[in-house]
């Protein structure tokens, strides 16, 4: 490359320090801090394992980073650890075999594996290669060691005080890890609010990280303002990978102090100190939610812009084109929060825009794909090579196409109600993190590392085995995750109906998982056997661009492209070029304009809906829909009176009006319908929420599960949507050949004469919830339900795990003849104010491993069998609850169903 | 400019980058497209995948028209 401007930092010779008064000596403490780390230092380099690993014999910048790299790697395994823990239980449900986890355990392990893999892998990552790439790029002499030793140090004790303690003894308790969101939902988890609560050092976590992350931003900043003074007057312009390096330390204070704040704010919150107002602290949250997002996807982007031109040797297409992604990137990523909340009653006019700003963020990213691709026309074949950098670079190409081009799906409000809390999310998300931004982060720990291990890549093969394998794993869970939420399939629950559909794409998606995992062993057997057996990396006399060649042809088992510079003329002239990114942003501005005009009008009133009170047609029913910890309030009005739990009953096509609001924590109620419009009706505790819809024109009965997390038994939240029949009854033929209205989460239909619903260990018949829906014909119907023994246990929430003893639920049983305090029965649904009315002679005591049979001689109708109301349930295994453990508590509902009785 | 070498011929990385575009943008066209038989797709999302769908078309054909990167 010959096109680089006067005073452009490459392989620059190192700033020279400014040298310090003779009597100007370090604080005291810094000293001891030196000392100390010097002789902790020699000590362990006297040992090949840690010399190796930690680079002791290299300065303090290789060391620190080295540092990051090994425990960004480590967080790496246990993420990946709490994803195969969580990943087994599912696949363990999806088969009807035994739980071993405790709910908090598989919820927890769901939460910490996004924390971890977020924070303590990603973005350490992260900010270990650009602090390494920054410092040695710009040739500066890196200073304020210890500032920067304090934030890696505040960033991985933010990991583990997420983490929240656990017990050694008496017994190992690790039931209080937080099981909340991998963020959180405000007031989820906090003491005096929620029915869940977590550790507070969840959020102190919080903010430790917080702090640590903005320590390395100012770290970089003085760093550069260093650069910049040196070199004032001589530098025309950055590197483009600079830019968005800087754009990312631009961006980490901006999106963290939100996150400060909203952390802040849930730990006053905690200790019972300070206004609560949950719809602004997961505003507030999601400024951050989304920001970290980008400052992420920065890896790649930075990746392309550096990495391209290196292994294209010749420069990027349009500099000013660069100039302009980063600008925009930097501005617009901050202000993006409510699209992740347009399903909540935020004012409509904000949804909108944000939806209009949303869609602008695609300007940056339209541009540096353009760019970069454009970068490598006239490249021949031959002039490029295949190694794992650049095979990692076209992974994360193509990844960000298939995950940031289902953004827009996303952002379209009026759609986002058939995706919001299904698994299309997660495969939206994934294929960004994984394919798009773990695959750039990938194509730069290959292109740098061996500068950090003074090493080449021990093998080639391993290299490309890495990468096939992690193509494979990656593509297919996103691929699965993709089908599931398809079906509506919800993201983030246990609970899920086990068709045979579902429970193939489940074991797909574990398989696929499975082998993403193993692709990395493959990646870190090849970074261990480097560090003790690679070739000694030599630079001298090559240039940086030479050196990162140099290193990523380790990864090729038959290089052929030189890693020499080439000389490079200019033939096209920089205006032509810029004419035609400029023909490029036109089109995708046209349309954006379009498309927003086009999506307008629908966006506008879907959210003006939700935020206030829809004008009921005549005939509608009216709902009060309060979603607790852990069921749904429901009173009705209208044509039908009554007050039941977890269960709406409306008419066949009856227009039906909700207002909504929760308590405790954000719930989501939400029937997946897939020929009918999708009901996702979000509630945060103080605000209201609405909905106009019409009830399907087919009775029958339709399932409800909650869409938000709201805690340990959010799989057991589910309510039900009854369709009465016509006077006189209707059976369930033409509700099952229709499909139900494609909602997935409809009880499975079963005859009820002669069935026998044994109940599992979650506390669910059949996993099922509502239970399967039993039909019957009018005249005497008899069928039996069973709780074994074996199925109570500490995910079996009927009997409460309250005791010191760990035998306690089975002393609690013995002590009482078997026999809970709760009554089991069949229930009539009546539509004028009694609610649900018990059929004579079929409510009995709720008794486990006992037969509980019901029989009775029933009119055409629909009534409700089993446990019919929300019982009490207190979590606290060996007494260990306690406002610094955490602890959990609810009242849950979910043995029971609905009995249908034909003409 | 004159005839590729034999080791110049096959598909260069620009070919290759495309190929990742394509194969990008049709998994993502695809997300979209399942939910094409529930009523609110129509409505609701159509314009948007149409709008993703001219994008693509239009980076590639501008792309592939494009001066090269000399």
């Amino acid at each position: 490359m010959v096109e680089t401007s006067p005073g452009a930092p490459a392989s620059a010779s190192p700033v020279p320090e400014t040298p310090l008064p003779v009597f100007e000596k370090k604080p005291a403490i810094i000293r001891f801090f030196d000392d100390t780390e010097e002789a902790i230092r020699s000590r362990l380099a006297k040992m090949t394992f840690f010399e190796r690993i930690f680079q002791l014999n290299r300065d303090w910048m290789t060391r620190i980073t080295m540092l990051m790299v090994v425990a960004s790697v480590f967080w790496g395994v246990v993420g990946a650890v709490d994803i195969f823990g969580w990943r087994t239980q599912v696949t363990a449900y999806a088969l009807g075999q035994q739980l071993h986890l405790s709910n908090q355990e598989i919820y927890s392990s769901l939460t910490l594996h996004g924390i971890r893999m977020l924070f303590g892998f990603a973005q350490q990552l992260e900010l270990a290669l650009f602090g390494i790439i920054f410092v040695t790029a710009f040739g500066i002499t890196p200073r304020h060691k210890w500032a920067y030793y304090l934030s890696v140090f505040l960033v991985n004790l933010s990991m583990v005080l997420m983490e929240g303690p656990f017990y050694l003894s008496p017994s190992f308790n690790d039931n209080y890890f937080p099981a909340l969101g991998w963020y959180f939902y405000s007031p989820l988890g906090i003491r005096g609010l929620s029915s869940y609560v977590a550790s507070p050092l969840w959020y102190v976590g919080w903010i430790a990280l917080c702090v640590g992350v903005m320590i390395w931003a100012f770290w970089m900043v003085v760093h550069f303002l260093d650069w910049w003074r040196a070199h004032r007057g001589q530098a025309r312009r950055l590197p483009p990978f600079a830019l968005f390096v800087i754009a990312t330390v631009i961006l980490i204070p901006v999106s963290y102090a939100t996150v400060l704040a909203s952390s802040t704010w849930d730990l006053f919150n905690y200790f019972g100190m300070g206004p609560v107002n949950p719809l602004l602290n997961q505003v507030l949250f999601w400024f951050f939610g989304h920001g970290v997002v980008y400052i992420l996807f920065l890896i790649p982007i930075t990746a392309f812009y550096f990495l391209v031109p290196v292994f294209a040797k010749r420069p990027i297409y349009s500099y000013r084109a660069a100039v302009a992604a980063a600008v925009i990137f930097t501005i617009l990523t901050p202000v993006l929060s409510i699209h992740h909340l347009y399903l909540t009653p935020v004012p409509p006019w904000s949804a909108w825009l944000t939806m209009a700003l949303t869609f602008l963020i695609i300007i940056p990213s339209a541009i540096t794909f353009f760019t970069v691709w454009m970068t490598l026309k006239g490249v021949k074949k031959n002039e490029w090579q295949w190694n794992a950098v650049t095979l990692f670079l076209l992974l994360s190409f193509a990844g960000t196409m298939a995950g940031g081009l289902t953004g827009p799906d996303n952002n379209t409000i009026a759609f986002d109600i058939d995706l919001h809390n299904s698994l299309f999310i997660v495969s939206h998300f994934h294929a960004i993190a994984l394919l798009s931004i773990a695959a750039g982060g990938f194509a730069v720990v290959y292109a740098a590392f061996p500068l950090l291990a003074g090493r080449l890549w021990y093998s080639p093969r391993l290299a490309r085995i890495h990468f096939i394998t992690t193509a494979i794993g990656w593509s297919g869970l996103v691929m699965f995750m993709d089908f599931l939420g398809t079906d509506g399939i919800l993201r983030r629950s246990l609970i899920f109906p086990r068709t045979p559909t579902i429970v193939d794409y489940q074991l797909w998606l574990t398989a696929f998982v499975v082998i993403s995992i193993v692709a990395q062993l493959f990646f870190a057997l090849n970074l261990v056997l480097t560090l003790w057996k690679g070739e000694i990396l030599s630079v001298q006399g090559l240039s940086l661009d030479e050196i990162v060649r140099k290193m990523a042809q380790s990864t090729h088992p038959k290089p052929t492209v030189p890693i020499q510079d080439a000389k490079f003329t200019r033939s096209i002239p920089r205006a032509r070029r810029e004419g035609v990114e400029r023909t490029w942003i036109a089109v995708v501005v046209a349309l954006i304009v379009g498309v927003l005009i086009a999506t307008s009008p629908l966006a506008y009133s879907t959210s003006a809906g939700i935020g206030s009170p829809p004008t009921p047609p005549a005939g509608a029913e009216f709902v009060n829909l309060v979603g607790n910890q852990y069921y749904w309030s429901v009173q009705e009005s209208g044509p039908i009176v009554g007050s039941f739990s977890n269960v709406i009953v409306v008419n066949a096509g009856q227009w039906v009006v909700v207002n909504a609001t929760a308590s405790g924590a954000t719930g989501g109620f939400y029937i997946p319908f897939r020929s009918l419009p999708t009901v996702d009706i979000q509630v945060i505790p103080d605000a209201m929420s609405y909905e106009l819809f019409q009830a399907p024109s087919q009775p029958g009965v339709y399932g409800a599960p909650d869409s938000e997390y709201n805690g340990p038994w959010f799989g057991q939240d589910a309510a039900a949507l009854v369709v009465l029949p016509p006077a006189g009854g209707q059976s369930l033929a033409a509700f099952q050949s229709n499909g139900g209205g494609g909602d997935i989460y409809d009880p499975p239909v079963q005859s009820a004469n002669g069935n026998y619903l044994i109940a599992d260990q979650e506390g669910l018949f059949e996993g099922s919830v509502p239970g399967p829906t039993l039909e019957a014909t009018a005249g005497p119907v008899s069928f039996q339900c069973y709780i074994p023994m074996a199925s109570i246990g500490i995910d079996n929430y009927l009997v409460n795990v309250t005791s010191t003893d760990p035998n306690g639920q089975v002393n609690y049983l013995n002590a009482h003849n078997d026999t809970l305090p709760y009554e089991f029965g069949l229930y009539s649904i009546t539509t004028t104010g009694a609610g649900l009315v018990p059929v004579a002679g079929t409510v009995q005591p709720l008794r486990i491993g006992s037969n509980l049979p019901e029989t009775a001689t029933l009119a055409a109708g629909v009534y409700v069998y089993g446990l019919v109301t929300p019982i009490p349930y207190v979590y606290n295994p060996s007494g260990e609850s306690s406002w610094m453990t955490g602890s959990d508590a609810g009242n849950i509902m979910g043995i029971w169903g609905i009995l249908w009785v034909d003409p | 400019m004159s005839a590729p070498t034999e080791s110049e011929r096959g598909v260069s990385p620009f070919g290759w980058f495309a190929v990742a575009i394509v194969v990008g943008a049709a998994w993502a066209l695809f997300m979209g497209i399942e939910y094409v038989n529930t009523p609110t797709f129509i409505s609701g999302d159509l314009h948007t995948i149409l709008g993703v769908a001219a994008a693509v078309v239009a980076f590639l054909v501008i792309g592939w028209r494009a001066p090269p990167n000399e």
